[in-house]
């Protein structure tokens, strides 16, 4: 009796060993996303952030590149967060969503339409970006079902091991630094900031478009997304963000302008606004028209804060102890790396 | 162990004939992406004559100076698609094995011809007489490495651009 | 179902604990529905030409035993009344009667087997020849159905000779011939070692159990992590004859012999191991085959089950056939021994013929079969050669360098054969075999070379270094079964064996997004 006692132990505890190694494993070879591809990093850091916020911006590259959570707040006690990712579809956008009401239910959310141009999924490395941070729950299930590319499985994304275990052989430094340490947010409220600036000249010729309408998938998952919203008692507020290229066709334009009437959301095309906003693609850009540097999303964030206050009567939340303190080391933060990166261009 | 003796007879014989190693030698794949291998589509302006693939410094280095520059940043890799503009037209390129190579041209204005005889703002008729094979090929022609895709709206050609028929080179 | 899919993993984790939970007199009718579905995700085609093999088979078989039970109870009672001369006359009756069986069943089955292997080939060399259109693109042969026709085969022969009853029961006999973990690649079984075992009521073994999970895991061991990786570096050489030339083969002859080696040997340990789990012994069917000192001690090694069926089913039954009576009788005016080779030789020489038709229709096949049997035949003739050379340097064959040499020896000549299986074409084997000796170019090979295949450094890292293990385990294997030394510390050792092999394979494994687990090798055939 005893020796199968001790047997069974045994066993327990090998098999506790084993997962406890692979778990270790796994960490280790998973990408940290701190040094490159940071973005990949945005998913994961919103559970880190947790004061309410009264907007939450959602998209692509555009939200988190040109919205400043930080000037929201110091200019009109908006609390915000930004969940944004590299190529992040709109389905992705809409399971995001849906795991950020289980926890908190935002005044507006603000979704960025540039990703409406993609019906099908696009890049598997973009999927995990987006995706591996996610906590675990019905939103991450649906969002990797939703959006899968060819040859990826839904198992990979249980046990990521099965996904990045080939990268033993391209281990770097920041994978031990950060194998059990998160590390300093690298987003500011999910914000990446960025200081260089590099004027746009002339951007690509936009191809000719054989179907001039966004892709009715795409347009499926908005409607999802507005219901959602309606549901939790949302206002919903579609944007395009300013950035100039990659290209917005007019007949986008129109299916989204249209859409936001049918809904009876605020839709803003804001390279139309860019001379009211003060965007200047001289100075205000970090890379050509693409994304706003940290000048650009200031004065886009200026000029925005002051039309969701006005449009959404939102409170100035300024005087909130606990806020004051997370804005407080927030821009403390935000000031030192500001400084950083403008001395070091 | 008989059949070593035949082998070893065989081997030394051949090896009679063996060419000696260079110690120098180093592999050149030939199936490696590399330019030339775009048959009838390619582009000529200014005098210089090129096509998907060919490496871009010495074709750039042979154009007169581009008007602009731009380069597009994927939203997270390295991987970046840079844009030379030139009056008329626009050139893309990419690094492809350690190599900036070009992987699309397109005919940006009404102020030039390809080679084909091809022009924005060319009635669609006069189009598919000066290059029947288009035609036949619903405007999208390959010749090797390239892809010539022709768009064609309301009876005038509105877009001309030039990409690789595929990424394998 | 592929053994590297998650849908067999599932498969397996839902058939082992419901094989032990039913009554053990319903264990083999579990079995034959897990084959049913089994065989049913790989097509509806394939499970057509099993259940025509197994109805035929099965009937041919019975109609066999009614055969033999008729003749005696005839000759019996014609004892009293009849001449010995009308008693054979009617044995002889009989004799045909289950002859004319056999033949008609041989047909079928190896009918079906030869069109969906030859189909093909046939219609691409009848229109290249005859001009005739082309047919037959579409025949491709269905899952396991080489293996499975040669052990139906080898059972009805087997009945024929009165060597094993007529199983009585069609679905056990169907239990036998799709047996799932054998339509993968072999080995190709005997009705008498594995048919009464798959119907034979099994318990639960946790010892067994965890003895074939070493088994399976060190199976997908050598597959994910040296098989399915060395195979991108082979079929990027032998995509390209024209330009891996020189010493480019002598590497591909090598990654070649490795690779096989772990994807075959791992599949068959997978099988072994699967079988183990239902209390199944399943035949060996490699004994260190690269450890062998000759190419014909290597073939005794190599694919044990496939040697043993050609010898047992055609071999032995040609050598001692009426034409090769006649022919070793005619030829004795050109003297005693070529009377006696001659009939030998030529069975060799078909049953090598066949072997390498066995594996494909491809010319490249058939000219490696006919080169195996040649180089045998070869070292055969020269014994008396041997022996006069080793009689005069009488130290020679004793120490260990000596035998190194003859092992090495034996690689290098299999894999220079095997280039056959690598290239398209028989022109382009011998070609890129004889460009060994002409063009010298490791310069190219270590500078670009290499890493031009599809893997990187650390890819070649992982596989060497699984190689060592497998030669590791391969001589440690010599000293005693190393499951059962590994059994013998105790089951926390064995399992924690277990899961440093799944814990390895998990990291250095070649599967996952970007990598697809190939099928195996031998599965093809």
């Amino acid at each position: 009796m005893k020796r199968t006692v001790l047997k069974i132990g045994g066993v327990l505890l090998a098999c506790i060993l084993l997962f406890g190694a692979l778990f270790a494993i796994t960490r280790l070879l998973m990408p940290k996303y701190r040094e490159t591809s940071v973005e990949g990093s945005l998913t994961a850091e919103y559970y880190r952030d947790t004061t309410p916020h009264d907007v939450l911006f959602i998209g692509d590259c555009e939200v988190f590149s040109n919205f400043s959570p930080v000037t929201l707040w110091n200019e009109y006690g908006i609390p915000s967060y930004i969940r944004g990712s590299a190529q992040q579809l709109v389905w992705h956008s809409y399971y995001l969503l849906e795991d950020a009401l289980q926890t908190e239910t935002p005044k507006v959310v603000v979704y960025n339409v540039l990703a409406l141009k993609y019906g099908e999924p696009q890049s598997e490395a973009y999927n995990r970006m987006t995706l591996d941070g996610m906590r675990w729950g019905k939103a991450k299930t649906g969002a990797i079902k939703a959006g899968m590319t060819e040859g990826e499985d839904f198992m990979s994304y249980v046990f990521p091991l099965l996904r990045f275990h080939a990268r033993w052989s391209e281990l770097g430094s920041e994978d031990f630094a950060y194998w059990f340490k998160a590390g300093e947010p690298v987003s500011f409220n999910g914000y990446l900031l960025r200081t260089e600036v590099r004027p746009a000249t002339e951007t690509p010729l936009p191809p000719v478009l054989k179907d001039p309408h966004l892709p009715e998938t795409s347009m499926a998952w908005l409607e999802k997304t507005a219901a959602l919203c309606k549901e939790n008692g949302i206002d919903l507020v579609l944007i395009k963000s300013p950035s100039i290229e990659p290209y917005w066709y007019p007949e986008w334009d129109a299916d989204v302008a249209a859409f936001a009437e049918a809904h009876g959301l605020w839709y803003v095309n804001m390279i139309e606004q860019n001379d009211a906003i003060g965007i200047d693609m001289q100075t205000d850009t970090c890379d050509m028209g693409q994304h706003l540097n940290v000048y650009g999303a200031e004065k886009l964030s200026r000029w925005f804060g002051s039309e969701l206050k006005t449009r959404y009567a939102l409170a100035d939340r300024r005087g909130d102890e606990a806020l004051d303190a997370a804005y407080r080391t927030l821009t403390e933060r935000y000031e030192t790396e500001k400084l950083r990166l403008t001395e070091g261009n | 162990m008989k059949k070593l003796a035949i082998l070893l007879l065989a081997a030394l014989l051949l090896l009679g004939c063996g060419g000696a190693d260079d110690p120098n030698a180093v592999f050149v794949d030939p199936n490696a992406v590399q330019g030339g291998g775009y048959g009838d589509l390619y582009f000529e302006a200014e005098g210089v004559r090129f096509g998907i693939f060919d490496e871009a410094e010495p074709v750039l280095a042979a154009l007169p100076e581009y008007r602009s520059s731009f380069t597009g940043e994927t939203c997270a890799f390295e991987g970046q698609d840079v844009y030379y503009y030139y009056s008329g037209f626009q050139i893309m390129a990419n690094m492809i094995d350690g190599t900036m190579r070009i992987t699309a041209i397109t005919v940006a204005d009404d102020t030039i011809k390809t080679p084909q005889g091809l022009y924005i703002g060319m009635p669609e008729a006069d189009a598919a007489a000066a290059f029947p094979k288009l035609v036949e090929s619903d405007w999208n022609l390959i010749d090797g490495t390239a892809l010539l895709s022709v768009t064609v709206n309301d009876g005038v050609v509105v877009s001309i651009v030039y990409t690789p028929s595929s990424m394998e080179g | 179902m592929l053994f590297t899919s998650w849908a067999f993993l599932l498969f397996l984790a839902v058939l082992v604990p419901l094989y032990y939970l039913v009554p053990k007199r319903v264990q083999w009718i579990v079995l034959l529905l897990a084959d049913a579905v089994f065989v049913g995700f790989a097509g509806v085609r394939g499970a057509v030409y099993m259940v025509v093999t197994i109805v035929t088979v099965y009937a041919a078989a019975r109609g066999f035993d009614a055969l033999f039970r008729r003749q005696r109870e005839t000759v019996a009672a014609m004892k009293a009344t009849h001449t010995k001369e009308e008693r054979k006359k009617a044995r002889l009756g009989f004799e045909k009667k289950r002859r004319a069986v056999l033949i008609l069943c041989l047909c079928v089955n190896v009918g079906i087997l030869f069109v969906l292997k030859y189909g093909a080939a046939i219609g691409r060399l009848s229109a290249a020849w005859l001009h005739t259109p082309a047919f037959g693109a579409d025949l491709t042969l269905t899952m396991g159905i080489s293996f499975y026709t040669f052990s139906s085969i080898g059972y009805l022969l087997d009945v024929y000779r009165e060597t094993i009853p007529a199983e009585k029961n069609p679905f056990r006999l169907a239990l036998f011939v799709s047996f799932f973990p054998l339509l993968v690649q072999g080995p190709i079984s005997r009705f008498d070692l594995l048919g009464r075992q798959l119907n034979a009521p099994h318990s639960f073994s946790g010892e067994r159990f965890l003895s074939g999970a070493l088994r399976i895991a060190w199976g997908y061991w050598k597959k994910l992590i040296v098989a399915d990786r060395l195979l991108v570096a082979v079929k990027a050489l032998c995509a390209r004859p024209a330009v891996y030339r020189g010493d480019f083969v002598f590497v591909e002859m090598l990654l070649y012999a490795a690779c096989l080696y772990a994807d075959f040997t791992g599949g068959i340990d997978i099988t072994i191991g699967i079988g183990e789990w239902f209390g199944v012994t399943v035949e060996e069917n490699f004994f260190r085959p690269y450890f062998s000192k000759s190419i014909s001690e290597y073939w005794r090694r190599w694919h044990i089950t496939l040697g043993e069926w050609f010898k047992r089913y055609v071999y032995y039954p040609l050598s001692v056939s009426k034409p090769m009576r006649t022919l070793s009788q005619k030829s004795r005016r050109l003297g005693v021994g070529v009377s006696r080779r001659l009939p030998v030789y030529l069975a060799t020489l078909l049953v090598w013929a066949l072997t390498g038709a066995w594996h494909g229709s491809n010319w490249t096949f058939l000219v490696w079969g006919v080169l195996n049997g040649v180089v045998i035949l070869l070292s055969e003739e020269m014994k008396p050669l041997y022996a006069r050379f080793h009689a005069r340097f009488p130290g020679l064959t004793n120490g260990a360098c000596y035998r190194g040499f003859t092992v090495i020896r034996t690689i290098l000549l299999l894999s220079s054969l095997r280039l056959l299986d690598c290239y398209a074409t028989v022109k382009e084997a011998f070609s890129a075999f004889f460009s060994m000796f002409t063009t010298w170019n490791w310069g190219a090979v270590f500078r670009g070379g290499i890493q031009s295949l599809g893997l990187s450094w650390a890819d070649y890292g992982a596989a060497f270094a699984g190689v060592l293990c497998m030669f590791a385990l391969s001589m440690a294997q010599r000293k005693g079964p190393i499951r059962k030394r590994i059994l013998s510390h105790g089951t926390v050792c064995s399992v924690c064996v277990l899961l440093l092999l799944i814990g390895t394979i998990l990291v250095f494994g070649r599967y996952g997004f970007g990598f697809d687990a190939g099928q195996f090798i031998y599965n093809r055939f």
